[in-house]
């Protein structure tokens, strides 16, 4: 047997992976039946403009909901390729449009308002990908459990000599991490493993995440498939 | 003026059939099959203009039949349907002699604009 396959997030990865090209396979299908209607539709000009105009519309919102589909399912596979490898560059940038595309709907609900900076140059950091995807969410869950309908985050991150920092720009909160003791204490853990640190800072105000830009973790390749 | 002929290949059947008949009412003449040993035959028994060649698919998979397609006619255009895992696969096939790879869902119109230009290419390369 594979030995990656003992890491419990593997078997969820290539699960979730998979799944996300059949999903891509029924948007393809219903992307090209909804252009055969299309084509059709164009090409009977004897019907009424009424009827025309209802079936461009619906076909419009056909293609709306595709596109969304697909720029979801996009999401997720990048998402369940999170554990192919136990130790791998990541790029910053790309694992938070991924952690704030998933988690617009968490903040939907809570009418809280998501922003990612955006980042003129790629900043990539060597790491634990699993680890850091998790301590990122948490993060978020964090800010979106203490924030209010209306609130907004901003998400953003820098290089700074030796380390790279993130940060959760979040409204001035008075006793913000004292609020979710939980929250913090899952973090730290987690900033263990990856020799790294989450602190509030007062200035942004919000959470600010420090990584070391060379860590000395262990590697071991692990390609995943899908 | 002779239709242009486009062998399309897909183990998605209804997503084959849409767009094969999407191509005829552009005036294309399709032939669409399921697998790729369906693929090796057609192209056999009557050489298309053009592939598009799904890359995963079970049985032969897309790359085992540009390979085989280019040692038989290697001038013979092919394009290839990639997803998100595979766009590796898009870059192994054109050094393999894909002409270009596409993603899934298509636009019709790259698709046809992408056929038209592999054509053009191979009608200018010298025979072997």
């Amino acid at each position: 047997m594979n030995s990656r396959y003992g890491r419990v997030e593997v078997v969820w990865g290539k699960i979730c992976a998979g799944y996300t090209h059949e999903i891509k396979n029924i948007l393809a299908i219903i992307n090209e039946s909804k252009g055969l209607i299309e084509d059709i539709h164009h090409l009977n000009k004897q019907t009424d403009q009424v009827f025309q105009e209802k079936i461009s519309a619906s076909l419009d919102i056909i293609q709306q909901q595709v596109e969304r589909g697909e720029r979801l399912s996009s999401l997720m596979n990048t998402f369940a390729h999170t554990p192919d490898q136990e130790v791998a560059p990541v790029s910053i940038g790309e694992t938070l449009s991924v952690l704030v595309g998933l988690s617009e709907r968490f903040a939907r609900n809570k009418k809280i308002t998501l922003e990612l900076d955006e980042q003129p140059n790629k900043l990539t950091l060597v790491t634990r990908p699993v680890e850091f995807m998790q301590l990122l969410f948490v993060g978020l869950e964090l800010a979106l459990a203490v924030l209010e309908s209306g609130d907004h985050i901003r998400i953003g991150f820098h290089r700074e000599q030796a380390e790279c920092l993130i940060r959760f720009s979040l409204p001035p909160k008075k006793a913000f991490p004292e609020a979710s003791p939980d929250y913090l204490e899952v973090m730290q853990d987690i900033c263990a493993v990856l020799q790294s640190t989450v602190r509030w800072d007062e200035d942004l105000p919000g959470l600010l995440f420090t990584f070391p830009a060379e860590p000395s973790f262990s590697s071991s390749a692990e390609a995943g498939s899908d | 003026m002779n239709p242009m002929k486009i062998l399309l290949v897909d183990d998605e059947q209804e997503f084959v059939a849409a767009l094969a008949e999407r191509l005829e009412l552009r005036g294309y003449q399709v032939e669409a099959v399921n697998s790729g040993e369906e693929a090796l035959q057609a192209v056999e028994a009557a050489p298309p203009k053009a592939v598009v060649l799904d890359v995963k698919m079970p049985g032969l998979s897309g790359l085992e039949v540009l390979k085989s397609i280019k040692a038989q006619f290697p001038s013979m255009p092919v394009l290839l349907l990639t997803g998100y895992g595979s766009t590796e696969d898009g870059m192994k096939g054109m050094r393999f002699g894909a002409y270009d790879y596409l993603m899934k869902p298509l636009n019709i119109e790259d698709l046809i604009k992408k056929i038209h230009e592999a054509v053009g290419a191979a009608e200018q390369k010298p025979p072997h």
